[in-house]
């Protein structure tokens, strides 16, 4: 570590990034065993590694450097086809990344030594084994170079400086070495452009200097400068600066220049042609002659070639809390914005509507109104996350769990830019991981017994995400055994959940039912039972509590299809506003059934309890104000013949909800009631209406499982 | 937690806190200033079930909504209509934010600390559990009231109110700070 320098503050930033990285290497070393390990895929890891191990080393963090180094000379090796991918390969890349992952983890605690010197040890022998494997010690040669350090000019780059030779000036090429482990080197590196740029101009840098900035280089840059210094002048002035281990000047002789830059043009040609050749092919397959997106993507490897930034799009980084109060902002504007309109209203009373100023104002009004819901429509935008941000640690874990159940499988994912919100993302991870992970165990067959059944011998899930209106549906489809549905019977039959008389008359859909039920968990009744169900009760719950639902389709000897169908986001719910004493509530619509208009002398008593046959089942009916229980009492409204009933269900329990008054479908943001309120039993939160006033969300689950306890349900669906 | 506000008051010369002063009947009371976040006027309470009678019920304050606390209620008097005087002080505790409401609020007052006496069952007509201390100011006195016990939810016996009848101070019609930003 540098003398004294306080890293803390950079250490935020510096595991975040390292998280990116370590992620990017995990995505794309999975890839390196599947594929012939195409170059995109083997720079993408390389650069990932090279990046960690800079900013390790810079933080000093150095096991974590040492152990990326290592990973990033294999890498190194890989893409230069020194080495071949292998299984052993693959491994040991994991086996850094793990041994990264903990280390990592070390450093974000501010511990140290609790990963075992052996683990690290182990590591690297496995990756420097690995490396053996390579002929020559071109590792040597590498770690001298520091990286590639080559220097392609575009035309007006040579505009300027052949100007500059034939006024005159001077061109040098300034070799800069920095410290090994300088901080800040972005900045060191910025300063020491400037102080070039005191005498004269810097052409450009070799890394570009956004890379530069962005600390996107080892410890080494070159600067093509144009200056009326000579070199010692420029070579004292840099010297001059901290942190700087070796500077070297160089003159440039115009001619080189221009060779240079012929041999980058080349370059740049051969790619467009390449390009240009895959287009015309596209556009022959396709027997379309419009061919814009391949067009657009065949600009990709001609960009690279001259050497420009990869195409990325342009973000930033945000708190989730600022988001929050954005949103929170909005949702005051929207007030303001009611109170507006009133203002106009009680004008417009006065004055009419043909009055100028009322005319006005309800533009302006109007106009609030547009840019308030587009500001809210784009703020819930800025909450939503690819899904692949979770999609990308399961092509590891199901190779893993392939190799260690034996099985060989093909796994493809995609859709992974399928969007949804933050909140919804962090909970699916664990219903998907098992879900996954019975596709594998139990769904796949051994590749003996796939071969015996006719099978290729890999087994195949798929992942997939898309959207669907206001929904994103996740699934996994294997093309394993199947579930069969008399086994599920036979077992539940066993456990006495069932009868036969009940089993006979069950639907398929109703036998599947069967396996989200707890007790249908335990591993060993699961495999004689169907091969599925690891805590599939556990996943239904976890997927109903999002406001989600889960789909099994399934076809013995053929494979199975799990679909997830989960709202985009766990802020804003589709909700049935009604109105019970006075009182405006929010039932979510998801645990809505459908509403009714019934007289009052349909109401039974059974058991002292008022219930309703709704569809030819008998429903218990809650009155919502009665059961919530509130310190004032408000007295319900004169008694009228009708009954407005919403039946709402959760699982397979259903209920009848009592209310005043429908008063409409709207969409809620669903806000916390905070911690002074605490938990409120039937109550999930609250959301604020249009006009600023608050209103309860309901939490029928919570209700239902109160009430229909204490009444006999017709039989279980 | 007596957290006095050591303000440098140029007027009065000497250690004193500021002071949010606001009226329940006939009393005078207050809170620390740096413990306010806001002072609005009364709006629609949402009611909250299964909560003690004195919490209110919640109020939307941008966006963030906040639990509302009947102070009248939570200090054992009897509940009055609100009017136009009425207002929510929202103050900011441990990162949360709760409103009580107050008939009317006056103004901010420093008080000198020499001139803060504890609390005397004599001299006022609340439950001096709730009050950190009695300021003794020319012409009236000012109940500091203890914002962490008027707030601390079923800390002690949260049960329900006891509504024996006090006389009703009628809402004094004193000249109301308007808070900030509310129209």
């Amino acid at each position: 570590m540098t003398d004294g320098f306080d890293m803390s503050e950079y250490l935020d930033v510096f595991l975040q990034e390292a998280d990116d990285q370590l992620l990017t290497l995990e995505e794309n070393m999975v890839k390196l065993e599947q594929e012939d390990a195409p170059q995109d895929v083997l720079q993408a890891i390389f650069r990932a590694a090279h990046t960690l191990k800079g900013a390790s080393a810079s933080m000093g963090f150095t096991q974590l450097a040492e152990v990326t180094h290592i990973l990033e000379n294999v890498l190194d090796a890989l893409r230069n086809e020194q080495i071949k991918t292998s299984t052993d390969l693959v491994d040991a890349t994991f086996k850094a990344l793990d041994c990264m992952r903990a280390l990592k983890e070390e450093a974000a605690q501010g511990v140290q030594g609790t990963v075992p010197d052996e683990v690290i040890q182990d590591t690297l022998t496995s990756l420097k084994t690995i490396l053996a494997e390579s002929q020559g010690d071109r590792m040597e040669a590498q770690e001298a170079g520091g990286g590639p350090v080559g220097m392609e000019l575009a035309a007006h780059d040579m505009e300027t400086i052949s100007e500059a030779v034939e006024r005159g000036y001077n061109v040098f090429q300034v070799h800069i070495k920095l410290k090994e482990g300088c901080p800040l080197k972005g900045i060191r590196a910025a300063l020491i452009v400037n102080d070039m740029n005191d005498h004269g101009e810097v052409v450009k840098t070799a890394p570009p200097s956004e890379d530069l900035e962005e600390e996107r280089f080892d410890h080494e840059f070159v600067a093509l400068t144009v200056t009326q210094s000579t070199e010692t002048e420029i070579m004292e002035s840099v010297k001059k600066l901290a942190e700087i281990d070796e500077v070297s000047v160089e003159a440039v002789k115009a001619d080189e220049v221009v060779a240079a830059q012929d041999k980058a043009d080349d370059e740049a040609a051969e790619a467009a042609d390449a390009a240009e050749a895959a287009v015309a092919a596209a556009a022959e397959e396709a027997g379309d002659p419009d061919v814009k997106p391949a067009a657009a993507a065949a600009d990709a490897p001609a960009q690279q070639a001259q050497g420009g930034p990869s195409r990325q799009v342009a973000t930033v980084r945000v708190n989730v809390e600022q988001l929050d109060n954005l949103m929170n902002y909005v949702a005051e504007l929207v007030i303001d914005r009611t109170m507006l309109e009133q203002i106009r209203a009680s004008l417009a009373q006065q004055r009419g509507t043909q009055d100028d100023i009322v005319a006005r104002l309800e533009e302006s009004v109007s106009g609030i109104r547009r840019r308030t819901t587009e500001l809210q429509e784009e703020i819930m935008k800025a909450r939503l996350l690819p899904i692949a941000n979770v999609f990308n640690r399961f092509p590891r874990m199901v190779r893993d769990l392939a190799k260690k159940a034996g099985k060989e499988i093909d796994f493809q994912v995609s859709g992974g830019e399928t969007e949804l919100d933050r909140s919804v993302l962090e909970f699916i991870a664990d219903p998907l991981i098992h879900i996954l992970r019975n596709a594998v165990d139990h769904g796949i067959e051994p590749p003996d017994v796939r071969e015996e059944a006719g099978k290729p011998r890999k087994g195949a899930v798929d992942l997939n995400a898309r959207h669907e209106e206001n929904h994103i549906v996740i699934e996994v489809t294997d093309d394993g055994r199947g579930i069969d549905p008399e086994k599920v019977k036979a077992a539940a039959i066993r456990r006495g959940q069932l009868t036969e008389e009940v089993a006979a008359r069950m639907s398929r859909r109703e036998v599947y039912d069967l396996i989200f039920a707890p007790g249908t968990s335990t591993a060993d009744q699961i495999t004689d039972v169907s091969g599925r169900g690891v805590g599939m009760d556990i996943v239904k719950t976890n997927i109903e509590r999002l406001n989600g639902q889960i789909d099994i389709q399934s076809q013995v000897g053929v494979g199975t299809t799990m679909a997830v169908r989960l709202p985009l986001t766990l802020a804003i719910i589709q909700a049935l506003m009604v109105s019970s004493r006075q009182r405006i509530y929010a039932i979510p619509l998801s645990a809505v059934e459908e509403t009714e208009r019934r007289p009052r002398s349909d109401v039974d008593t059974v058991r002292g309890r008022e219930t309703i046959t709704v569809r030819d089942k008998v429903i218990p009916l809650i009155d919502l104000s009665g059961a919530l229980s509130y310190s004032r009492e408000v007295p319900p409204p004169e008694e009228s013949d009708q009954l407005y009933i919403v039946v709402v269900s959760v699982g397979e329990k259903l209920a009848g909800l009592i209310v005043d008054r429908l008063v409409g479908e709207q969409e809620v943001v669903i806000k916390s009631l905070g911690k002074f309120i605490g938990e409120i039993h039937g109550i999930s939160g609250a959301t604020i209406l249009g006009d600023g006033t608050v209103a309860l969300i309901v939490d029928v689950g919570a209700l239902l499982n109160r009430v229909v306890d204490e009444i006999q349900q017709p039989a279980l669906a | 937690m007596d957290e006095l506000a050591v303000l440098d008051d140029v007027e009065l010369m000497g250690d004193g806190e500021q002071v949010v002063s606001f009226r329940i009947g006939d009393e005078i009371l207050a809170v620390g200033v740096d413990t306010v976040y806001e002072i609005v006027r009364m709006r629609e309470v949402t009611e909250v079930p299964q909560v003690p009678s004195y919490v209110h019920g919640v109020i939307n304050l941008r966006g963030h909504i906040i639990p509302v606390i009947n102070l009248r209620n939570r200090l054992g008097l009897e509940e009055v209509e609100e009017t136009r005087s009425t207002r929510i002080i929202v103050v900011e505790l441990g990162g949360e934010s709760i409103g009580m409401v107050v008939d009317a609020v006056d103004e901010v007052v420093t008080v000198p600390t020499d001139a803060i006496s504890p609390p005397s069952p004599v001299l006022i007509s609340i439950d001096t559990d709730f009050v950190r201390g009695i300021a003794r100011l020319e012409d009236r006195l000012i109940i500091l009231l203890d914002v962490l016990k008027v707030t601390q939810f079923g800390a002690e016996g949260d049960g329900e109110e006891k509504p024996e009848a006090l006389p009703a101070g009628d809402a004094a019609a004193a000249p109301a700070i308007e808070g900030g930003d509310e129209a």
